[in-house]
């Protein structure tokens, strides 16, 4: 896809028109904003219940202070939030847009589909709990000793690092949907990878965190920019981050454009 | 009130396994998150454990022993019905079952009870392997005990499937169900003992605690399990959770008649 | 030969699909083997459309019509053959193709459910960079035509079916696109806004000149709109030309209604034609063509005749015939 400033300009325009018409659609339901909203809260209160407690009797979690494992829990936090934000609901009702077959006008027009389906839905409901996220954030780097320009800039670096990891694998499994029935269950996966990522790697043996970091490379998101803040990220494993993440989005990209060819030679 | 025939019965259970079984990878991807989030657990405790020898008048074997049964509690009980329902009362589906000479809130039960046996038996199998693996710290409790836990799950089955129903059934008034439903498994899950073992909280939350339902379908018949509770204390428990399961029956009959009132037939 | 704005040649559809047993058991089995089953959804069809032409697609439920449709608008892609519009292989899906044409599908929307068509109107001036002075005209345009001004703020889940699928319409035509593919436009709509879109579309494309390729299984959508109509059963083209000619191709006879004043015995009529329907006052006949005027006038002089009624076969008939013959054994009595 060639990249032009006509051309972003244009798909701003899109993106913005599509951001406005989901927020008319939302207004309806200020109840769900409310009890989704609480039932997020009542979770966090539960985590940091068990964080303080287990914190008074342990002075350290696998190496880590206090404040360097909330900085982990508050990162993926963002993280997870700014993915749910954007592009997660896009992609994992794809499934559902094609079973209904309004997938299919997603390819009559001239628009990227991949675009389309990413960034059509925009989650007001996950909004809400960017403020909490961001909060909680500021919190966990208040525990911490102040942090140096380049540890900032390391962080910042591999917390967008982080999000285009994120999207690769979302892309792939989006891309799924072109070949098997159901995905449902993949996105489950996924969040539940997700939800290991909460923890410091230490806590796993070894051989899963080399697992995670090199074959399935999602200790990537949370670890890395977290360790980039408290320097302990290694410089050649750091630069591997990096290329990890743009090999990703070629394959995933690739894996896309494979899967859209799929779905219309193997449909009817 | 006339009960459901039993042939019918069967029937909706045997329909919603090859319900099932049309989403093939359904079966085999959602397991991952059941072995994803216990081990998890573990792994953090090992990394707790690791630096303090008791926390909350739990030691490491016992701690495991509580992640593990209380996993497999939780997973026995777990139903998606509320969600079900409110969905079905949204869209207007229900008139399908009003029109048709069944009681819908049985005609739910049982087919929660058909969708709930597959996913808990595969989730059964997955657990049981992590017992064995961990086998060397599972607690073994004397019989008595193991009897008593697994009758306050058994009744916790069905109360859970009542208390879902009655969520499900709040759709009636509320606009929206989406956020309702989504706080209300985070909840559920939260005060069932899932994330840590309830004990952990000030004696007055802790009560306030074993008065709800919801910590009976895993920390309560988990804590019997571990013979943290003398016998009688846990006839007290069955009695309890037993209270509740009858209260939900008439609340679920009285909060049916009240929506089904108010119900428009909104469907197409 | 250069008018020419849709060329079709050997353009073909197989895909794969698989049977499961029923029950329990059978879907146990399922998980481990499943038998395949090909199916021809389009079979080797050729034809071209010039500008500005309306063509209807007949053809009973699973000819294949929907899927034709879909590969000439790039949502699929042959198995084999070839097919340009507007000079594009529609399924290499170029930005400039899909700018000039529009595909409108009877049961889905594009129109977001919850918001007023307005909205969905402007999403797609941005999608398809519509210029604002071109994008008033065309609105103004079209939803005067359609005669739905006042409900543009009106989310589109409240309008009743026909008129979403007019604002349907409106949303696909304000790029004013030279190609207009239609799968099944009035399907479950009222009479009157079935008769409202088909005097647009006719209106339409006889002010724009644009080529419509539609679908339908209501034969007055077909009788209406198309000059020319293609019949596609099994997937399979049997017939490319007009309607008059194919009923006039397919019944050797002309239907004769006539009432009369007084009554008639039944057996006058034996050997003037087939008697389909009788009453004492009134007789439908089936009777060659060439001889249908003689017949008449016969019938004029010798009885007490009220009223004649001298008539094509009804195409319904005609067309079920059509398919009849065409699903056995691919008997191709209809070329072009």
């Amino acid at each position: 896809m060639k990249l032009s400033a006509h051309k972003l300009r244009r798909y701003a325009w899109i993106w913005r028109r599509a951001v406005a018409m989901h927020f008319g659609t939302l207004v309806t339901s200020r109840s769900d904003f409310v009890f989704f909203f609480l039932g997020k809260m009542v979770r966090m209160c539960f985590f940091f219940v068990f964080f303080i407690s287990i914190f008074a009797v342990a002075p350290t979690v696998v190496g880590y202070s206090k404040g360097e494992v909330l900085l982990f829990f508050a990162t993926m936090n963002l993280i997870d939030v700014l993915i749910q934000i954007s592009w997660y609901r896009g992609f994992f009702l794809l499934p559902r847009m094609v079973r209904d077959g309004d997938f299919d006008f997603m390819l009559t027009k001239p628009v990227s589909p991949l675009f389309m389906i990413a960034f059509h839905i925009f989650d007001f409901l996950d909004l809400t709990t960017l403020p909490v996220a961001i909060g909680f954030l500021w919190y966990a780097f208040s525990l911490l000793p102040s942090l140096g320009a380049v540890a900032w800039i390391g962080y910042v670096i591999f917390l967008m690092n982080a999000l285009a990891l994120a999207f690769a694998l979302n892309m792939t499994l989006a891309a799924l949907t072109f070949r098997t029935v159901q995905t449902g269950n993949l996105w489950g996966v996924f969040r539940d990878l997700m939800y290991i990522l909460r923890f410091p790697p230490e806590i796993f043996p070894r051989g899963v965190q080399f697992f995670l970091t090199f074959v399935v490379p999602m200790l990537v998101i949370v670890a890395f920019p977290v360790k980039a803040a408290i320097g302990r990220l290694p410089l050649a494993v750091g630069v591997y981050g990096l290329a990890i993440s743009a090999l990703a989005l070629v394959l995933a990209s690739k894996f896309w454009h494979r899967g859209l060819r799929a779905y219309s030679s193997a449909s009817s | 009130m006339r009960l459901l025939p039993l042939k019918l019965g069967l029937k909706i259970i045997e329909n919603s396994w090859v319900r099932s079984f049309v989403w093939r990878s359904d079966i085999f991807f959602y397991r991952v998150g059941d072995v994803v989030s216990p081990l998890v657990q573990i792994l953090i405790w090992n990394a707790v454990f690791a630096t303090t020898t008791a926390f909350a008048g739990y030691t490491k074997e016992t701690m495991i022993s509580y992640v593990l049964v209380s996993s497999v509690f939780i997973a026995l009980s777990r139903n998606w019905a509320s969600e079900n329902v409110g969905r079905e009362i949204k869209d207007g589906l229900l008139n399908q079952y009003l029109v048709k000479p069944v009681s819908y809130v049985q005609f739910v039960m049982w087919n929660t009870v058909g969708r709930t046996m597959l996913a808990t038996l595969m989730a059964l199998v997955v657990i049981v392997v992590l017992g064995f693996v961990y086998r060397e710290e599972l607690y073994v409790p004397d019989f008595p005990h193991l009897i008593l836990s697994v009758m306050i799950v058994a009744v916790a089955f069905v109360m859970n499937i009542l208390l879902s129903i009655a969520i499900g059934l709040v759709a009636f008034w509320i606009t929206s169900v989406e956020g309702f439903s989504a706080a209300y498994y985070n909840v559920r899950g939260l005060l069932a003992g899932g994330m840590f073992p309830l004990n952990i909280l000030s004696p007055g939350f802790l009560f306030a605690m074993n008065v709800l339902p919801f910590s009976y379908t895993g920390f309560v018949p988990t804590q019997v399990f571990l013979g943290k509770m003398t016998v009688v204390e846990s006839l007290a428990a069955l009695a309890v959770v037993s209270a509740w399961t009858v209260a939900l029956v008439v609340i679920v009959g009285v909060v049916w008649r009240l929506g089904i009132k108010r119900y428009e037939a909104v469907g197409i | 030969m250069n008018d020419i704005v849709i060329d079709v040649r050997g353009l073909r559809k197989t895909y794969k699909s698989y049977r499961k047993a029923a029950g329990f058991v059978g879907s146990v089995r399922s998980i481990f083997w499943r038998e395949a089953v090909m199916t021809e959804a389009v079979q080797g069809m050729d034809f071209s459309v010039r500008k500005g032409e309306l063509v209807g697609f007949l053809g009973p439920n699973g000819a294949g019509k929907t899927t034709v449709l879909k590969m000439l608008s790039g949502i699929l892609y042959p198995t084999s053959g070839e097919a340009t519009v507007l000079g594009y292989k529609p399924w290499e899906r170029n930005a400039e193709f899909q700018k000039r044409f529009a595909i409108v599908m009877g049961q889905k929307s594009q129109l977001w459910w919850d918001l007023p068509a307005m909205e969905s109107f402007l999403l797609n001036k941005e999608i398809y960079e519509i210029p604002d002075r071109t994008y008033k005209e065309s609105l103004e345009e079209l939803t005067t035509l359609l005669d739905i001004k006042g409900l543009l703020d009106v989310p589109v889940r409240k309008l009743s079916l026909g008129e979403r699928m007019k604002a349907e319409l409106v949303a696909s035509l304000l790029h004013r696109p030279e190609v207009l593919f239609l799968d099944e436009p009035t399907i479950g709509l009222d009479v009157s806004s079935q008769l409202a879109i088909r005097q647009f579309l006719l209106r339409y494309n006889h002010e724009n000149e644009t080529t419509i390729l539609l679908t339908s299984h209501y034969m007055e959508d077909v009788v209406a709109l198309c000059k020319r109509i293609i019949v596609i059963n099994k997937g399979e083209k049997v017939y490319d030309g007009s309607l008059e000619e194919m009923v006039r191709e397919t019944s050797d006879h002309k239907v004769l209604t006539v009432t009369f004043t007084e009554a008639v015995e039944r057996k006058s009529f034996e050997l003037l034609g087939r008697v389909m329907e009788y009453n004492p006052q009134r007789v439908v006949l089936h009777v060659p063509r060439a001889e249908s005027k003689q017949v008449a006038a016969k019938m004029l002089t010798e009885m007490p005749v009220d009223d004649v009624l001298i008539d094509e076969p009804d195409i319904e008939d005609v067309v079920r015939k059509v398919f009849k013959e065409t699903g056995r054994e691919g008997l191709r009595k209809y070329e072009s």
